[in-house]
């Protein structure tokens, strides 16, 4: 390999076709006590002046006509290689001096006398920086090297994992809840499609170390608050986001909760009694009877003893657990509701400090998280211990703000102009890496940038996750259970 | 520039009256000269030249005496066997060049090119102590030639492959019809009269020459392009017969070089048009064996790249000596 030419951080360097180089991979251009640390991010073939007339003229000539070549020279087989060789589009990633990676890229190596070689990914990102020791193996970059992501560069930061329909995120983002919860991480999880609950086992039904660590709750079926346990904060925010209700009934409704509340009878039951009792406004009694009725026929309050308290989850798990909320089959509004109750209640324990930092995992988030919380997640939120993975097939679903302060990125194929356009201009990389490399990624490999891989994009291979199959789409041509049938 | 005042300014140095002279004695000879130019130029039908390349009128030249001879196929399943080759200039030393050469033959009959053969490309290398890589070694004034003038050389390489790649078809004992790439009387391409003389394998040994000029020279060539169907008209005889010939309805009209036809041109003709297929009205064997010997821009750098790592080679870098020597300014000639 050879250094062809250099403008700013593009490099073109040419290759044998026979040397084992691909997208993605790391080469070091070593002169004396110096690397520049490149990555492949396109490959062409060589232009050679005449090079299309001469492939028509083989192609027309040697295909139709049999015939036999003596070339005593053999300059024939040298020609080919000529042919194929290759120019490797690279993007300078940095320099590596004394051992040290550092993101200097103002000097140019020789073209004549330094060596280009391969470079193992893990060895430039150890020398980039420590990334922690907590590992979560995910697959492998480059041909042969294990890859792992660190607990430590998913704590405390915000992380997208994004890519077109089944190109295989949901697979790592069970990986990576796995792998937390092996670290004793506390995970909450917004399930969509019932895909989260069998991640504590493997493919062959045995038990992983963290499935006891796992709870699966079906809103309005096996998950039901209390008011008393909700505290007044979480429902308020959810009859002010979810159920919209005006600033008077909201006024009326507050000094009822205290009423309820200095003698002790912060429940359902009371509340319809106390809405009835209450001397106010006709209006205001609709409009809270309103959003009363709907918070009954929701079926996410009880005044039961069994009643879900998400304190009681952290305190029933002191090595770390996992909260699945299944939202399949959950209406918009109770999934509205749920994810309301869920986060107010939580930013209020970890403002209290009452319990540790949560890793949140929200898949297809635009459809049940509300506009202002996505802004909150990613700045007040954040501080206060939530640290959110974004999962989603839709990157315009994701503000370009949001792409812009995440701290992880983890891209799959798209191969969409226009997701390709929005995911390369809000990406923390150049849209030439991006552009290049996403589109032609195959199912189940990623590019990972960010943090995690210490702001050096590595392409990974992830692995085959190892569970049961879940979540799998309904489809007509396949043997099928009987259909039920809906009483009348 | 800046110099040229200085450089031209001659008057100072040289004696003008014998340069004056000078002047005068080819003013005179232009005068009488462009009356005899006149004469033979005025009013006739002219192709301008393009940057040097071979050029043909889209409208005929002036009609000539002379008939156009229809040409008729000969329904005999013979094998044409098209020769063509390639030179190219690799490189010098101080005191020697090296070039690469390739040869193709392509065989067709009943109308289809039905295989080829290719040989090289060979390292031919050329110093005043002789030639080494050709069939047959370049002596004397060949030799002297071609160490002058790389163009020549490149000319003579070709010429000395061909011949003994011709002489090894000839000498085959299937009859055939051997088709050579230009004319087989060329002034430059010399070919031993032994290739001229009938053998006992029958076959025939044909030129057929693209060079506008030889075409132009002559005025039948408008006689046998008006012609309805492949047509020829005869132009010299000899050993080697020499003709205008059109091989197709609409083709071109070619120079057609004839030897060993044992005194049946015409059906030597017809066995080609009959064997082989045209396009333009030239052979496809032909420009087959031309596209098979011709060599590709990365045949040359891999050609470089062997007698690079082959005999241990410095490379010096160079620079082209014309435009160094003659400045910007000249841009042809």
């Amino acid at each position: 390999m050879r250094i062809l030419k250099k403008e700013g951080p593009n490099i073109l360097v040419v290759a044998s076709h026979t040397e084992e180089v691909r997208l993605g991979d790391y080469l070091m251009v070593t002169e004396k006590e110096r690397s520049l640390v490149l990555q492949v991010i396109d490959e062409n073939y060589l232009d050679v002046e005449g090079i299309e007339e001469e492939v028509a003229r083989e192609e027309v000539l040697l295909a139709s006509v049999q015939g036999m070549t003596e070339d005593p020279a053999d300059v024939s087989s040298i020609s080919k290689e000529i042919r194929d060789m290759r120019l490797l589009q690279c993007k300078a990633r940095g320099s590596i001096e004394h051992g040290r990676h550092s993101p200097r890229i103002d000097w140019i190596p020789s073209r004549t006398t330094s060596k280009i070689t391969r470079q193992n990914v893990n060895e430039i990102l150890d020398s980039a920086g420590n990334r922690g020791h907590r590992k979560i193996k995910i697959g492998r970059s480059g041909r042969a090297s294990s890859f792992s992501v660190t607990a430590e560069a998913l704590d405390g930061r915000i992380s997208i994992i994004t890519g077109r329909k089944e190109s295989g995120k949901s697979h790592l983002a069970k990986m990576m809840v796995r792998g937390l919860l092996e670290h004793g991480a506390y995970c909450i999880i917004f399930d969509l499609n019932d895909e989260y609950g069998t991640i504590g086992l493997r493919a062959d039904g045995t038990k992983t170390s963290i499935a006891d660590r796992l709870v699966v709750r079906k809103p309005a079926r096996d998950l039901k608050f209390s008011l008393e346990g909700a505290g007044i904060r979480a429902i308020t925010s959810l009859l002010l986001h979810s159920l919209e209700m005006p600033g008077t009934s909201m006024r009326e409704f507050t000094r009822i909760w205290e009423g309820m509340e200095l003698k002790k009878e912060v429940s359902m039951d009371s509340l319809g009694t106390y809405i009835q009792q209450w001397r106010c406004n006709e209006f205001v009694r609709d409009a809270l009877y309103a959003r009363y009725y709907t918070l009954s026929n929701s079926g996410l309050f009880t005044d039961s003893e069994q009643a879900f308290r998400l304190d009681d989850f952290f305190k029933s798990h002191p090595e770390g657990g996992a909260l699945v909320i299944s939202l399949s089959r959950v209406s918009p509004l109770n999934r509205k509701m749920t994810v309301e109750l869920i986060l107010s209640k939580l930013v209020e324990l970890l403002e209290h400090r009452t319990i540790p930092p949560v890793f949140l995992l929200s898949e297809e988030a635009h459809l049940y998280l509300r506009e202002t919380y996505w802004e909150d997640l990613i700045t007040r939120m954040r501080h206060f211990g939530v640290f959110t993975t974004f999962v989603t097939n839709q990157p315009d679903a994701i503000k370009p703000e949001i792409y812009r302060q995440a701290d992880n990125i983890f891209l799959y194929n798209f191969s969409n102009e226009a997701d390709l356009d929005l995911v390369s201009r809000a990406s923390m990389v150049d849209t030439d890496t991006v552009r290049s490399i996403v589109r032609t990624l195959p199912p189940r490999m990623c590019l990972v940038l960010g943090h995690a891989v210490n702001n050096l994009p590595v392409l990974v291979n992830v692995d085959e996750f190892d569970a049961p199959p879940s979540g799998i789409t309904r489809r007509f041509f396949e043997p099928r259970a009987e259909l039920t049938t809906l009483a009348r | 520039m800046r110099n040229m005042n200085t450089q031209l300014n001659v008057a100072a140095t040289v004696n003008m009256e014998s340069l004056d002279l000078l002047a005068k004695e080819f003013r005179q000879q232009f005068d009488l000269s462009s009356e005899v130019i006149h004469e033979r130029l005025s009013g006739r039908r002219f192709v301008f030249n393009r940057d040097g390349t071979e050029t043909y009128p889209f409208d005929d030249w002036e009609t000539g005496d002379g008939e156009a001879l229809q040409m008729l196929p000969t329904q005999e399943t013979v094998t044409i066997a098209s020769t063509d080759s390639s030179c190219i200039l690799l490189g010098e030393t101080s005191d020697s060049s090296v070039y690469a050469v390739r040869a193709a033959v392509c065989f067709a009959s009943q109308g289809v090119v039905r295989g080829y053969f290719r040989i090289g490309p060979m390292v031919v290398h050329l110093s005043s102590k002789g030639s080494c890589g050709l069939p047959s070694q370049l002596e004397g004034y060949e030799l002297r030639v071609a160490l002058s003038d790389h163009m020549i050389a490149e000319r003579i390489i070709r010429n000395t492959v061909e011949k003994r790649i011709l002489a090894s078809l000839l000498s085959f004992p299937q009859r055939m019809v051997v088709v050579a790439d230009g004319s087989l009387k060329h002034p430059l391409d010399s070919y031993p009269d032994v290739l001229f003389r009938d053998g006992e394998s029958g076959s025939a040994l044909m030129g057929i020459s693209k060079t506008s000029a030889l075409i132009s020279s002559n005025k039948l060539s408008g006689v046998v392009s008006r012609a309805k169907g492949p047509a020829y008209a005869p132009v010299e005889d000899g050993m080697v017969h020499t003709l205008l010939a059109k091989f197709a309805r609409d083709g071109l009209v070619f120079r057609v070089d004839v030897a060993r036809s044992r005194g049946r041109v015409p059906q030597t003709l017809g066995t080609v048009l009959y064997n082989d297929n045209f396009s333009a009205g030239y052979p496809e064997s032909l420009r087959v064996a031309h596209h098979l010997s011709v060599f590709a821009r990365s045949e040359d750098m891999a050609l470089k790249a062997y007698i690079t790592s082959r005999y241990g080679l410095k490379q010096l870098r160079s620079f082209g000596l014309r435009r160094i020597a003659l400045g910007g300014l000249s841009n042809s000639g």
